[in-house]
């Protein structure tokens, strides 16, 4: 009994602490953003010298620095890009044995810690691009198994690659990092200060842990963060919306490695030594732990992450042999009682950049540098834009579509009706580059587009909406519809790293045209832009929807059933949006059922059924057509035939 | 390696990988089923089926004094797996009540995490309590060597008629009652659509329970098997032998039940004849590399199905 209760003693412990760490949090979010990182970061430069250079300390910092940038690494793959790497400290192996092969007496080789340090983070990048490339179409859990599967052949290798990795027993007496002629194993001196090799290592990691922070949080800022997000919310969505899937993937994969080769370099400078054993499974899970407690894909959650796991064990050490018993029970407690993690899962504040009433102004700045688009060089109107010939596609002995044939010219909206399962979605799916006909043709301004993935079409300016709303549910409203403006921007990693006058002004552009889109479309929604995307009633996500395809600058917009799900006076004033759009010089092709709207404002109408075109034609001629009749309501006389019999 | 000797090697090797497929296939079952009704990984599920050989260890202690058990072996053996099937059953189903359920709705990552905190929390718990050292199954005293079949080159023991013998009753069973019983159809029911069974009065939490259940229960067999085969238990065995069996089910496709069976013995024959025409020291290796072949092939595993992606 007595034990019981100390157990239940804990658990208002742990949920006291909880909610301490919840006021604490509302706290930390009120002080400004700037100051909050000054202080953090002079008191981690003062942190040595604050406990009197004290080894055991130091070293306990130093190593929570070595798991920040490994950490923020995954949070790259895991949290950003959502893909499940449990092969991950295969990459920090990578880094370590590198530095241990070029700078130790092993190979005889003593190159410098400097020269080393690009060579290994660049080959832990490339062994990311390896792994990713054969499981880029694996998801979710055939990753991790594949990933894991990785890691363990890497530490395998290690094993029993004795004559090249001298085996089990690894490799010691590796070199210290010697930096530009400062020797860090040395005691050294600034004046009055002087400086242990265990405070000097710590700097280094110090150093390292916030450049990897920096780098990361960039990212996430960045248009190619936001595709990352994209793609770890919705696949499908991303690519309509003109992101490359395989090569943001692959480039989450290498930038992850390339943390965790870089934190391997400064482990093997560090202890000196590297073995097998550093780089097991357990290590991969320890870091996965730290995401997830600190809060998935925030970073300073990730860091409070890893100064808690690191130093939990640390606090456990009067209980030597319980403590990982202890260890695995406050994991399990902790996510029971916040599995949001420590921190909670909100999205990163961003710094506002405008206010409300900058809005308009802003949007006047947005026409003087309107991001290219295709709607850039205006087309003559009745052009044809897209041209549907003979296009079928089966599935299996299922013909969701046989021999269908149309126009879309410049400047016209075309409605596309017919009864559920006439094969309308598979159309659009065709036209959007996600299925693959099995036969036709489909031309855009004259060109062959078949077969051209997503993500390109996208580029070519013909960008579609989903029936069942597929927005990116993480992402705040504002991000949603920067995620349409990918294929727009520009910007590559190298500038978005240093943060360049040009990134910073392209960014700042785009996110006043993407607040102008949603200004312009009402309701209130380019004030709600940092809510997240989720909160929003059914109708305005449909808004949000179309501002997304919009920001894009398409010439063609696939809207598949904009009004579904909303009452009748939301339905006109999205039909009249509809009409404005064509005005200004949108194309629109558009699946519906709400017959008001289709007759309101098409210019023409195909119906399908059963995957064939049965009527083409204005909306008069077509409400007229007696097949259109006949398949939606059935055939007059076989019905009475029926009634009769 | 002479190539005679080696293809004289290979129908034992046959036998060897199939004993292991069979434990892999019991463990993997559990991966299975929790993956098919909840689609999580759950890593306690190793810690589980350690546990298993610990209580048939326990009943082993009881039962066996000196090298002569005190009743007849086959009753000790029914006792064992009996006594290790129920306690593993019940610690599956009280894992799930206490660390997954209340995260149900939260993020994918965080009943990981949870599954993380409990196989750690068993692994060193059981080592607390049974120390460090394995346990030792004294196997002989319970299945004699003598029964042992001979053909020509190829021997099997009773340890391995048993294992293979009872894993595939067990399987049978499995199937029996994943298709043939209402609990069964519940149980699947959940896996398609757990919101829709339950308008349809299917009580889902009750049917998850019944997953974990079940899970456990052939786990805790198979961690009386793999006692009875390597002769001792350790409180690490838990770990290798899960990640194994959770590969053996994405390699058949994972929440595919048939394709769990087929994807562990294509693991166990994979391993054993790997490690002994290659190198004991990169059967790890080698089972990887076709787990990622057949998955870089074939996406969805051996014997799952391409759901194209609905939009």
């Amino acid at each position: 009994m007595e034990r019981l209760g100390i157990i239940s003693n804990n658990f208002t412990t742990l949920e006291a602490a909880s909610s301490a760490m919840g006021r604490l949090r509302a706290a930390f979010d009120a002080i400004d953003q700037r100051y909050r990182l000054g202080a953090v970061v002079l008191l981690a430069a003062a942190f040595p010298f604050l406990v009197g250079q004290n080894p055991y300390l130091v070293r306990v910092a130093g190593t929570i620095g070595l798991y920040v940038m490994l950490a923020v690494g995954l949070n790259i793959v895991v949290g950003f890009a959502g893909l499940l790497d449990l092969g991950y400290v295969a990459f920090y192996a990578i880094g370590a044995y590198t530095y241990a092969f070029l700078a130790s007496p092993h190979f005889g080789l003593h190159l410098p810690f400097l020269a080393v340090l690009p060579l290994a983070a660049l080959a832990a990048a490339v062994c990311g691009v390896l792994l990713g490339y054969p499981v880029l179409r694996l998801r979710g859990d055939y990753l991790a198994i594949v990933t894991m599967g990785f890691g363990e052949i890497i530490r395998i290798l290690l094993i029993n690659l004795a004559p090249i990795t001298n085996g089990p027993n690894g490799i010691s007496k590796i070199d210290g990092a010697n930096i530009l002629g400062v020797n860090l194993n040395q005691v050294l001196e600034f004046g009055f200060l002087r400086s242990e090799s265990v405070v000097n290592y710590y700097y280094l990691s110090l150093v390292f842990a916030a450049g990897c922070l920096l780098v990361a949080s960039r990212l996430n800022r960045s248009r190619i963060g936001r595709a990352w997000q994209a793609i770890r919310d919705d696949e499908t969505a991303a690519q309509c919306m003109g992101i490359h899937k395989s090569n943001l993937k692959l480039l989450a994969f290498a930038s992850g490695a390339l943390f965790a080769g870089v934190a391997g370099v400064i482990f093997a400078a560090w202890q000196q030594f590297v073995s097998p054993e550093t780089f097991t499974l357990n290590e991969v899970v320890t870091i996965f732990c730290m995401i997830v407690l600190g809060g998935t894909g925030r970073l300073l959650g990730v860091v409070v992450g890893a100064v808690v796991l690191v130093t939990l064990p640390e606090f456990l050490r009067e209980y030597s042999i319980y403590r990982m018993a202890i260890y695995g029970a406050v994991l399990v407690l902790i996510m029971r009682y916040r599995p949001q993690g420590l921190l909670g899962k909100a999205a990163e504040r961003v710094r506002p950049v405008l206010a409300g009433d900058q809005v308009a102004t802003l949007a006047e700045r947005v026409e003087s540098h309107c991001l290219p688009g295709p709607l850039a060089q205006p087309l003559p109107a009745g052009t044809p834009l897209l041209e549907v010939a003979d296009l079928s596609k089966s599935f299996g002995g299922l013909k969701a579509v046989q021999g269908v044939s149309f126009t879309v010219r410049q400047g016209e909206i075309v409605s596309i009706i017919g009864p559920n399962g006439a094969g309308k979605t598979t159309l659009f799916n065709l036209i959007s580059g996600l299925y693959r006909p099995s036969s036709g043709s489909i031309r855009y301004l004259g060109r062959s587009i078949v077969g051209l993935p997503p993500h390109r079409l996208a580029a070519l300016g013909i960008v579609r909406t989903f029936q069942n709303l597929r927005l990116f549910g993480g992402m705040t409203v504002l991000e949603n519809v920067l995620v349409g403006l990918h294929c727009r921007l520009e910007g590559g990693l190298l500038s978005i790293v240093l943060n360049t006058s040009s990134f910073r002004r392209t960014e700042s552009i785009a996110r006043a045209k993407a607040i102008a889109l949603l200004d312009a479309l009402g309701h209130g929604l380019a004030e709600r832009r940092d809510d997240l995307v989720l909160t929003l009633t059914y109708a305005d996500r449909r808004r949000v929807e179309i501002a997304r395809a919009l920001a894009s600058g398409p010439r063609l917009l696939l809207l598949d059933e904009p009004v579904a799900g909303m009452n009748s006076a939301e339905a006109e004033e999205m039909m009249n949006r509809i009409g404005h759009l064509r005005d200004a010089g949108y194309t629109i092709l558009l699946i519906e059922h709400h017959m008001n709207v289709v007759m309101g404002i098409s210019d023409r109408v195909v119906v399908l059924d059963q995957g064939r075109k049965i009527a083409e034609g204005t909306p008069e001629a077509v409400q007229k057509d007696e097949r259109v009749i006949e398949a939606y309501l059935g055939r007059r006389r076989s019905k009475w035939a029926k009634t009769t019999a | 390696m002479d190539i005679n000797l080696a293809l004289a090697q290979l129908p034992q090797q046959f036998v060897n990988g199939l004993t292991l497929g069979c434990v892999y296939a019991l463990l993997a079952l559990g991966y299975c089923m929790v993956y098919g009704v909840l689609e999580m990984l759950n890593f306690a599920h190793g810690e589980v089926f350690m546990v298993g050989g610990y209580l048939g260890w326990g009943v082993i202690s009881v039962l066996i004094v000196g090298a002569a058990p005190a009743a007849a072996p086959l009753l000790v053996l029914v006792v064992m797996l009996v006594t290790a099937m129920v306690g593993a059953g019940a610690l599956g189903v009280g894992i799930e009540r206490f660390a997954y359920r209340p995260l149900r709705s939260s993020s994918r990552l965080a009943p990981l995490i949870s599954a993380l905190g409990v196989s750690i929390f068993l692994q060193n718990t059981v080592m607390l309590a049974m120390g460090t050292r394995g346990k030792m199954y004294p196997t002989r005293a319970i299945i004699p060597p003598e029964w042992t079949l001979s053909f020509g080159d190829v021997t099997i023991t009773g340890t391995r008629l048993l294992i293979i013998g009872l894993s595939i009753i067990l399987m049978f069973a499995l199937n029996y009652f994943v298709q043939g019983t209402r609990w069964g159809r519940g149980m699947r029911a959940v896996a398609q659509d757990r919101e829709e069974a339950s308008y349809l009065g299917i009580d889902a939490n009750k049917m998850i329970s019944l997953t974990f259940l079940v899970g456990s229960v052939l786990a805790g067999a198979a961690g009386v098997l793999i006692g009875l085969y390597y002769t001792q238990v350790d409180f690490l065995m838990g770990w290798a032998a899960g990640m194994k069996a959770f590969t053996a089910s994405v390699l058949g496709g994972i929440g595919n039940i048939q394709g769990a069976m087929l994807g562990a013995i294509v693991l166990g024959l994979v391993e054993s004849l790997g490690a002994a025409f290659i190198s004991p020291a990169y059967k790890d290796i080698i089972a990887f590399a076709v787990l990622v072949a057949v998955l870089v092939l074939k996406p969805s595993g051996l014997m799952g199905e391409n759901l194209p992606d609905k939009v």
